[in-house]
């Protein structure tokens, strides 16, 4: 059942352009210049009970507007919105009480006091009754670990942990929706997960459905089933969050280690330096275009591919060791013992399989840097808005 | 769910004692609000007693009578605390935190009069222990009036002028949704206020007309007219200076619904 439904939800600004310098600003007294500016542009969205989906746009892309409209706190321009069967700008005490907004840097708590004692005036706000609320708090207060820290004055708090104590106060009516705008925005690695696990897991036991916008990709990727990407206004994206990072994690980069020297440290010219490619019964391997050292490679072009371990040349104990160009992409780093490359995402696992006859005692694969993947994102978002 | 009147007392309440609680969090801020009251008190004891050394009575006041209309007067002006609602209003509508007021399931403004009660409450037991101070340690024959029917006119008229007060400031406050700026208003409030209660220029100075046209405006029954009816002045006041308050407030509660359902609508909230 869908509990969220926009249809070409619009929602258009209108901001005063003031001219450069002081007769600009004397002349603005009469007569003022306005521009109007579509921050949500035709937005069609739905979202079911129990989904757990990500907002991902650039700043400006106007994810808080639609989050703002979704909680009633702006009225839309135009089109037609509905969420769990309200009008959300009417903002209706009955409407109120079934969602919650947890913004990382809009705080509800009273920093003099105690989470206790916002937490008590939550219940009074929200009419719970007070074994209801017990059993809510205990739940959160285990599920969180912050036991010791409920009678602790909030400015004394961490950063994580006044997170916690967010989430909890939020979460204490058992909303059915939750609308998250940065949850772990300046969290540290071991708070950020700590909030994600608690997340996915009041999504998974509480059924509460969750609209989390975020810059972290880690966030949405980790928590995140379903991606909608918003580009000046408009949808670029609604979709699965794998299929979104698989359609732009374009790279892999590839980290082989050797126990042997297998490069030779020094005294070899650049491209002496380079290994050669796979072995001579090997067929290319690598579809797509390819930079080597600053220069394209097509499928099937391997300057000095076919040439075999053996025709390599020789260190000084009787090592075999690589010489001339490398058929695997872009050269990120190399050591004597390690080559660090990145391959286009099809064409890794033969670069693997052409790599393992010289014997790597490690090797791990990594996806494209999450902040690269982002920025294709945005990219074509802008690309599709052309 | 169905609201009944019970919990939305119980809701306000919590507001008011989050807000008591949060005034005494702080010991040394305590600690100095008590000196602070106690040092007026003295203060006052010592400049009025030089001037009542020459004279025995000043604009129509004994000394006694004078300490009991100060005690009063400055008991509900200290009261009077609503002047921060319209500021802390207008920084987080400009700072995005108002929101918070709007997405939970109760009324901004009902919020707002419930932290006032809380503010008040604090300050309330100094005053009140001020009070005891003068009236006991000072052995100061606190006149008060007898007179059951004014006695309740005033009472009505300090929590209406309260409320009138927080609602004129949340009024003002609530203007950021449309004009972003209200450092005019406050301003014009301000002097209005203290050209009403005499501040400015003394009420004897203006026409009579003009002054009976001031005290239609409801300042006037904010502090001055309650203090005069405790102690026992001004009693034909009373009754009428109740309906003039009662009306403002009714006819501010009228602005403030029709200003908040319209401007409410306006916000945009652009970058925030």
């Amino acid at each position: 059942m869908n509990i969220i439904e926009t249809n070409k939800l619009t929602k258009t600004y209108r901001r005063f352009i003031k001219p450069e310098g002081l007769s600009g600003s004397i002349k603005s007294l009469w007569k003022r210049e306005y521009e109007e500016k579509s921050a949500v542009r035709d937005f069609d969205f739905t979202l079911k009970e129990g989904e757990f989906i990500g907002l991902i746009g650039p700043n400006g892309a106007g994810k808080t507007t639609l989050t703002k409209m979704l909680t009633g706190i702006i009225a839309p321009t135009s089109g037609n919105i509905s969420v769990l069967d309200f009008y959300p700008n009417d903002l209706k005490n009955e409407f109120k009480r079934q969602y919650a907004v947890v913004m990382g840097q809009k705080s509800q708590l009273f920093f003099e006091l105690t989470a206790n004692d916002t937490l008590r005036l939550f219940k009074e706000i929200y009419e719970l009754d007070e074994r209801q609320f017990q059993e809510t708090k205990a739940y959160f207060t285990e599920l969180f670990g912050v036991g010791e820290l409920m009678d602790v004055q909030v400015r004394t708090l961490s950063l994580g942990e006044r997170m916690k104590m967010e989430l909890m106060v939020a979460l204490l009516h058992n909303p059915r929706i939750l609308f998250l705008d940065e949850p772990t925005i300046g969290l540290d690695a071991i708070a950020s997960n700590q909030i994600r696990k608690f997340l996915k897991q009041v999504n998974r036991e509480k059924g509460t459905s969750i609209i989390l916008t975020s810059h972290y990709m880690e966030d949405i990727a980790a928590l995140c089933d379903r991606s909608v990407v918003i580009h000046h206004g408009c949808k670029v994206y609604d979709g699965r969050t794998d299929e979104l990072f698989a359609r732009y994690q374009k790279n892999k980069k590839i980290t082989v280690t050797f126990s042997r020297e297998i490069f030779p440290a020094e005294g070899l010219s650049p491209e002496e330096q380079l290994p050669v490619g796979s072995p001579p019964e090997r067929q290319p391997i690598f579809g797509g275009q390819l930079h080597l050292g600053g220069q394209s490679i097509s499928r099937g072009q391997f300057p000095l591919g076919g040439q075999s371990l053996s025709g390599g040349q020789l260190s000084p104990g009787g090592q075999p060791r690589f010489a001339g160009q490398l058929p695997f992409g872009e050269v990120l780093e190399r050591t004597p013992h390690k080559l660090v490359f990145l391959v286009p995402r099809e064409s890794a696992s033969a670069a693997l399989a052409a790599i393992m006859p010289w014997n790597p005692t490690d090797i791990s694969v990594e996806e494209d840097e999450i902040g690269t993947v982002v920025e294709r994102i945005y990219q074509e978002g802008a690309e599709y808005e052309d | 769910m169905k609201t009944n009147l019970l919990s939305v007392y119980r809701k306000y309440r919590e507001v008011a004692y989050l807000h008591l609680k949060a005034q005494i969090a702080w010991r040394a801020d305590v600690i100095f609000n008590m000196l602070f009251t106690i040092s007026k008190i003295l203060f006052a004891y010592l400049l009025w007693g030089m001037v009542f050394r020459q004279k025995s009575l000043v604009a129509g006041f004994t000394f006694h009578g004078m300490l009991s209309y100060y005690i009063l007067s400055s008991f509900l002006s200290q009261l009077e605390m609503s002047n921060g609602i319209s500021g802390e209003i207008c920084a987080r509508i400009r700072n995005g935190t108002f929101t918070n007021y709007m997405l939970l399931p109760l009324s901004a403004q009902g919020y707002f009069i419930a932290m006032e009660v809380g503010v008040v409450l604090f300050y309330l037991s100094f005053d009140f222990l001020a009070a005891v101070v003068w009236i006991f340690l000072f052995r100061i024959r606190f006149v008060f009036t007898s007179d059951p029917l004014i006695m309740a006119c005033a009472s009505g008229m300090v929590l209406l002028g309260l409320l009138f007060m927080v609602q004129l400031n949340f009024y003002l406050g609530i203007l950021t949704l449309k004009y972003e700026n209200i450092d005019t208003f406050l301003m014009i409030k301000s002097n209005l206020a203290a050209l009403v209660t005499g501040t400015i220029v003394p009420l004897a100075l203006f026409p009579e007309t003009v002054v009976n046209l001031m005290r239609l405006l409801p300042f006037y029954y904010v502090t001055y007219l309650p203090s005069m009816l405790f102690t026992g002045r001004c009693q034909e006041e009373a009754l009428p200076g109740l309906l003039v308050l009662a009306g403002w407030c009714l006819c501010l509660q009228l602005v403030i619904a029709f200003t908040w359902k319209s401007y409410r609508k306006k916000y945009d909230g652009v970058g925030i």
